[in-house]
């Protein structure tokens, strides 16, 4: 009896440890086992078998100095790891023969006369995985290409130097810190007042999308403790039940479809500055919007709360304080 | 039988439904979005000539960037174009012009001619066609759109609710189906051995009534035709017996009235003669009880002596049948205490009743230990007498215990021929028990005793169905 329990124990604890290894295979991640003295993960990009996706590997510096870790990435850039399903960005034959960096950040990379054998596809994945791994090194601010010796072109233009902002990885993924600047209805409620905040929106929705629902949120508790004292505060004016049906926008108007809860809003609130506030944050933040049309579950707004409403919205620097 | 049988219905009912709504699923799931995809297909179709005629970077045509603004409008969604070298060319969202994507999709898209994939999380759908150029020297371009499928989803889950709910309630049907069917395919079976069983215990003129369908209805023939047929048998021995009887009662009468002639004729005979026909005396009388228990048999086997059911005060026979064993038992050195619960009063033959019990009650003192007891004990409930007959003997073998009440079977054959048996007793009791329509049974343990019970309906049994 006791010898088929401690036989049942063994097995699970097995299956277990199995279990845990395997799971530990799937692991992306590698951590080498840190030498130098400064250590902190960074990525290299890799490629899957059949180069349909590149993906980030984490991977710690060997060394210090800026030279010794661009050495470090160029190496991993050529590796090619069948056993974790990594493949070098860097197609067979094309070899990296040289690279120098200038007092600028910017880091020439040559390639050999193979380059010109890779169709455009292939070679943007190439750009995009040597230009993101080695933007990684603090003092590399720029990446450019050299074939051959001569200058990288495309359409017989020079291609230039490339910056990190110049690739997406993926699709949707929050790309940069931005700043936005909010105009609220001051407490005071005779005017609007801006606040600047950072924001690192995805990309799944419209930018404008994103502006509605800041708006509709309000400020946050730090935004309104950070105003001096005897000046007025910003304060959320558009009822929080209010829903977003809709923000499109169509040449240089952005058409903003709320649900009717947005009309039962504050009423010692003037209409204009709620408006106001919705329509010159949206113009004021998005370079190709100019004018803003609001509708209420798809029908146009005529009047809001019984006073009139212009057709499309225009700025009116006058209501900021 | 019937638990197997219901557990095969409903396992294979359960699997069937499992496997059908899998495929409806599968099939569902992998055609819901053939329209929109064959509609962005057609579109995308469409934009190449376009493209064609408006000639590139399309970005300089308002009438083609109207058109994908649009098309973002109407999907809910996102639309992106790239150039060969996946530079964005055109974004409905503004964010990304300019920027070389490398992200799986657009990959898988340029690799394969198209890619198309769901996100169920963020209800959006996800297509990118390769816009092939139509002139020689002309570049590919590739089109992208991410757009809402909220409705396919929900369509989808209801289809997915719909099929389910089917399946469960196909699940169910097959449920009650299987314990329907196992129940009406095990009950004729079942009823089959309960009369089978009957006609084991002794009624032999039963027949099997079972005819549920056409199999059951062909095998209750069959078994019908071998009872029939072993019954023939039977009748025939049992004639045999009753003629081989009768013809030996006749001139064992003669001999026993020889016999006793010489031994009363007074004459001097010499002790070895005398001692002999003494012998020869008592072997006969032995035979002519072997003979008339036979004769008593063979009158019961045939039928020719029916039961004379009366009404009979149960506790007084049972005091005659003791009354009639107590110089036995006396004799034996063996205690016999008898317990009667009630007042019985049953329809039964008195007669044959007597002989039945007191063949029990005459073996429980004869095959008892020097003493040794006999507990009689007579209850009684609302439709049947009982009768015990409990001893402190030597027991009776369990292998042994189905033949005791074959015709000439003697359990330990040496005490029996002591004891004077004709190993006929009980037959006899249990004869007139199954005539009564009653029961018996026998427990027993090595070197503890035996205990004999008897169960018989109060009232005379009423006979209906059967063949006989």
């Amino acid at each position: 009896m006791t010898r088929r329990y401690i036989g049942k124990i063994v097995s699970i604890a097995l299956v277990f440890i199995l279990a845990i290894t395997s799971l530990y295979g799937c692991t992306q991640t590698t951590t080498p086992t840190p030498s130098a003295d400064e250590r902190y993960p960074v990525f290299y990009y890799a490629l899957n078998s059949d180069a349909t996706s590149m993906f980030r590997v984490e991977y710690a510096f060997q060394s210090s100095s800026t030279e010794a870790k661009i050495a470090e990435l160029v190496q991993l850039l050529m590796v090619n790891d069948k056993d974790n399903e990594r493949y070098s960005v860097v197609p067979k034959n094309l070899r990296i023969e040289d690279w120098s960096l200038d007092a600028d950040g910017n880091l020439t990379v040559s390639f050999n006369g193979e380059y010109s054998q890779m169709n455009a596809a292939r070679e943007a994945v190439l750009r995009a995985g040597v230009v993101l791994t080695l933007t990684v090194v603090p003092d590399v601010k720029s990446v450019t290409f050299k074939v051959n010796g001569e200058p990288l072109t495309q359409h017989q233009e020079p291609v230039g130097p490339m910056t990190a902002t110049m690739f997406a990885n993926r699709i949707g993924e929050p790309t940069q810190v931005l700043n936005v600047k909010l105009y609220f209805v001051n407490s005071a409620k005779n005017g609007l007042v801006m606040v600047n905040r950072m924001v690192f929106p995805d990309d799944y929705e419209p930018m404008e999308r994103y502006i509605v629902e800041y708006m509709i949120a309000g400020p946050t508790e730090s935004e309104i403790s950070s105003i001096k004292k005897n000046d007025p505060k910003p304060m959320a004016a558009i009822p929080s039940k209010t829903r977003i049906n809709k923000v499109i926008t169509k040449n240089t108007t952005c058409y903003v479809d709320l649900s009717s809860e947005f009309q039962n809003s504050d009423k010692t609130i003037p209409p204009k500055f709620i408006l106001h506030s919705l329509a010159d944050t949206l113009i004021r933040n998005i370079e190709y919007i100019d004018g803003v049309v609001f509708t209420v579950d798809g029908k146009k707004l005529s009047t809001y709360r019984g006073e009139e409403v212009p057709s499309v919205y225009r700025s009116a620097d006058m209501l900021i304080q | 039988m019937s638990f197997t049988l219901f557990l095969g219905i409903a396992f294979c009912g359960i699997v069937s439904c499992a496997l059908l709504s899998y495929i409806l699923i599968s099939y569902n799931s992998r055609h819901l979005f053939d329209s929109s995809k064959n509609r962005l297909a057609d579109y995308v179709n469409g934009l190449s000539y376009d493209i064609e005629r408006t000639g590139f970077p399309l970005g300089s045509d308002t009438t083609v960037s109207d058109d994908l603004f649009l098309l973002a409008e109407n999907y809910s969604g996102r639309v992106m174009v790239l150039d060969n070298s996946l530079r964005v060319i055109f974004d409905s969202y503004r964010t990304k012009n300019g920027l070389t994507i490398v992200a799986p999709e657009i990959l898988e898209g340029c690799r394969n001619n198209t890619h198309f994939s769901c996100d169920e999380e963020k209800q959006t759908a996800t297509y990118v066609k390769l816009i092939s150029s139509r002139s020689a020297n002309g570049e590919n371009l590739v089109f992208y759109i991410r757009y809402d499928v909220s409705n396919e989803l929900i369509r989808s889950q209801t289809s997915r609710r719909y099929i389910m709910l089917i399946a469960l309630s196909l699940c169910i049907i097959i449920f009650t189906l299987a314990i329907v069917l196992s129940v009406a395919f095990t009950r004729p079976l079942r009823r089959i051995t309960r009369q089978l069983e009957s006609i084991g215990n002794g009624k032999i003129d039963e027949r099997l009534t079972v005819h549920a369908n056409r199999e059951v209805s062909e095998m209750s023939d069959s078994v019908n035709r071998i009872l029939e047929r072993s019954h023939e048998m039977e009748e025939n021995r049992q004639n045999f017996v009753s003629d081989v009887s009768h013809e030996l009662k006749t001139p064992m009468t003669s001999m026993k009235i020889l016999a006793d002639a010489l031994l009363m004729s007074g004459e001097e005979l010499p002790d070895m003669v005398r001692e002999f026909l003494t012998d020869i005396n008592s072997e006969i009388d032995r035979e002519n009880h072997i003979i008339s228990d036979l004769l008593a048999l063979a009158r019961m086997d045939r039928k020719t002596d029916t039961i004379h059911y009366e009404r009979t005060h149960i506790n007084e026979t049972l005091d005659v049948i003791l009354n009639r064993v107590a110089p036995l038992a006396e004799s034996k050195e063996v205690e016999v205490v008898c317990e009667s619960y009630r007042d019985i009063y049953a329809e039964v033959d008195e007669p044959k009743i007597i002989t039945a019990i007191t063949n029990l009650v005459e073996n429980a003192i004869l095959y008892n230990r020097p003493n040794g007891s006999v507990y009689v004990t007579l209850n009684a409930n609302m439709t049947y007498f009982f009768v015990t007959i409990r001893d402190t003997g030597y027991g009776i073998a369990e292998s042994e215990i189905a033949h005791i009440f074959e015709r000439f079977y003697r359990v330990d054959k040496d005490r029996s021929r002591e004891t004077g048996g004709t190993g006929l007793g009980l037959a006899i009791t249990k004869e007139v028990v199954n005539a009564h329509g009653g029961q018996i049974k026998v427990y027993s343990k090595i070197n503890e005793g035996t205990t004999f019970s008897v169960r018989i309906p109060l009232a005379k049994p009423v006979r209906n169905g059967g063949k006989g």
